[in-house]
């Protein structure tokens, strides 16, 4: 997710709101002290009660983040990816997961994570060096590959639960968990300290077309077959969390076919079969 | 994420242990199962000899052998299929097909050389019977993702359940993408708007159209 820095009084109006969104859904949930269940409960819940309380809210932003990506941001990610050759949108991305170090360490610090932890740092002392400023990702050939965390993850591996959902403008999909996440992340940042806010932007603005640059055929994909792309992202957004917060771990407790209890009764079809 | 389906190809394999010792054939009767269902789905499928009507009903039978369909849609649909009729279930399973049909039958005629290798096979820790086997699959251009595939036992052998993309389910997100749809609109109109859909060729594959 792309680390936004935002200026001082927005950050903390922001978070503000995003913390009262997540308190509200604390409280109205019943599972926030195991972690797992957490977030599989609401996750995975099913369609009678989605975990979209402002659904309506949500729709309507994501049909602005939907225009402005049509018009604004898709055809960049187009033309960046036309004009500049894989190697140096490479080296651009390594370069900016590089910079980020900070902040994946400090979250693999807060989970727990040592070797994780370790991973970052060796990944940061060899790309720096050997990667000549981060450009090269020397690392990763090594047996030290990437990985993401943010607080959001963190908060996650605390648990935190995924609700409610939320659209956020220009971001796009996130969890009033994630949403706080961002902006703590940003508060993490040493570089926040450092740079000039429109350099800062910047940066978000290039990690932002470099993602969207790699996932036009994935998102065109999404696209074309849905019968309701909202709900679509939103199910895959809140799986891929998941995943990410169980560093890839399989989910014991997310529902499948032949589970429950109305799974059964192949009885059912061998009349027409 | 769906690019998965096509990557099972014979030559390609490689397993994730360098050796296969006694032990590792018993406990991956089910990645044998998924090895052997794509090489079959590669030779029967990428035959240049046939027609394409015969390309396309060997797929559906290779697709109905090897996949839970009805498992499938009972969950994708889940309250919705048990107040459904036989007549909707049949029809929502044949449009169903029909999708995946469209989506990746044009996969096989243009295999390009992905790798991938199977890992080993996971048992579901005591709530079902389900096994899961992890594919890692490295395209030609890109990075590799995760596909792992789901499968229950059934006669003797398997069938696949699920197939998840990087921690994506994809009976899961239909069923929370169709949900939303049906709770709107009704199972009649699910199934409509995706006959609709196929009609216009929505699920081929860009280069398909």
């Amino acid at each position: 997710m792309i680390n936004l820095h935002l200026n001082g009084l927005f950050r903390v109006a922001m978070a503000g709101l995003l913390s009262l969104l997540l308190l509200a859904g604390c409280a109205s949930s019943s599972n926030v002290g195991d972690d797992q269940l957490a977030q599989s409960d609401a996750a995975f819940s099913d369609v009678e009660d989605d975990n979209d309380p402002i659904e309506g809210l949500n729709r309507f932003t994501f049909a602005i983040n939907e225009l402005l990506d049509t018009v604004v941001f898709q055809p960049l990610a187009a033309t960046y990816r036309v004009l500049l050759p894989q190697f140096v949108r490479d080296s651009i991305r390594s370069f900016m997961r590089n910079l980020n170090t900070p902040v994946i360490l400090a979250n693999d610090l807060m989970q727990g994570s040592w070797d994780r932890a370790e991973t970052t740092l060796t990944r940061f002392v060899i790309n720096t060096t050997v990667g000549v400023g981060g450009l090269w990702d020397p690392a990763d050939d090594w047996g030290y590959p990437y990985h993401n965390e943010d607080f959001g993850q963190t908060l996650g591996v605390w648990g935190v639960g995924p609700y409610p959902y939320v659209v956020l403008p220009v971001l796009g999909p996130s969890t009033a968990r994630d949403g706080v996440g961002i902006a703590v992340d940003s508060y993490l940042d040493p570089l926040g300290y450092v740079l000039d806010q429109e350099i800062l932007l910047a940066r978000s603005f290039v990690q932002g077309i470099d993602f969207r640059s790699r996932n036009i055929e994935t998102i065109d994909e999404l696209k074309r077959d849905a019968v309701d792309y909202y709900a679509r992202i939103r199910s895959v957004y809140l799986q891929r969390r998941v995943d990410e917060i169980n560093n890839g771990e399989p989910d014991e407790n997310a529902p499948a076919p032949g589970l429950s209890e109305d799974q059964h009764g192949d009885d059912q079809l061998s009349t027409f079969e | 994420m769906l690019a998965a389906l096509v990557a099972l190809h014979p030559g390609q394999s490689a397993w994730a242990g360098a050796e296969q010792d006694a032990r590792a054939e018993a406990t991956n009767n089910a990645g044998a199962f998924l090895q052997e269902l794509g090489e079959r789905a590669v030779v029967d499928l990428t035959d240049t000899e046939i027609s394409e009507a015969e390309r396309e009903s060997r797929f559906r039978a290779l697709f109905t052998k090897g996949f839970d369909t009805a498992a499938i849609s009972r969950f994708v649909l889940g309250a919705q299929w048990r107040k459904a009729t036989d007549a909707q279930r049949k029809e929502f399973l044949a449009v169903f097909e029909d999708a995946v049909v469209q989506r990746f039958l044009p996969m096989f005629a243009e295999y390009s050389g992905e790798t991938f290798a199977i890992g080993k096979e996971r048992h579901d820790k005591g709530k079902s019977d389900h096994v899961f086997v992890p594919v890692m699959i490295t395209p030609i251009e890109g990075e590799p993702f995760r596909v792992d595939w789901r499968l229950r036992p059934a006669d003797s052998s398997y069938k696949i359940i699920d197939v998840l993309a990087e921690g994506v389910s994809l009976a899961l997100t239909l069923r929370q993408e169709y949900g939303a749809f049906v709770k709107r609109n009704g199972m009649d109109k699910l199934i409509e708007h995706l006959r609709r859909k196929v009609a216009m060729g929505a699920f081929a594959p860009k280069q398909a159209q």
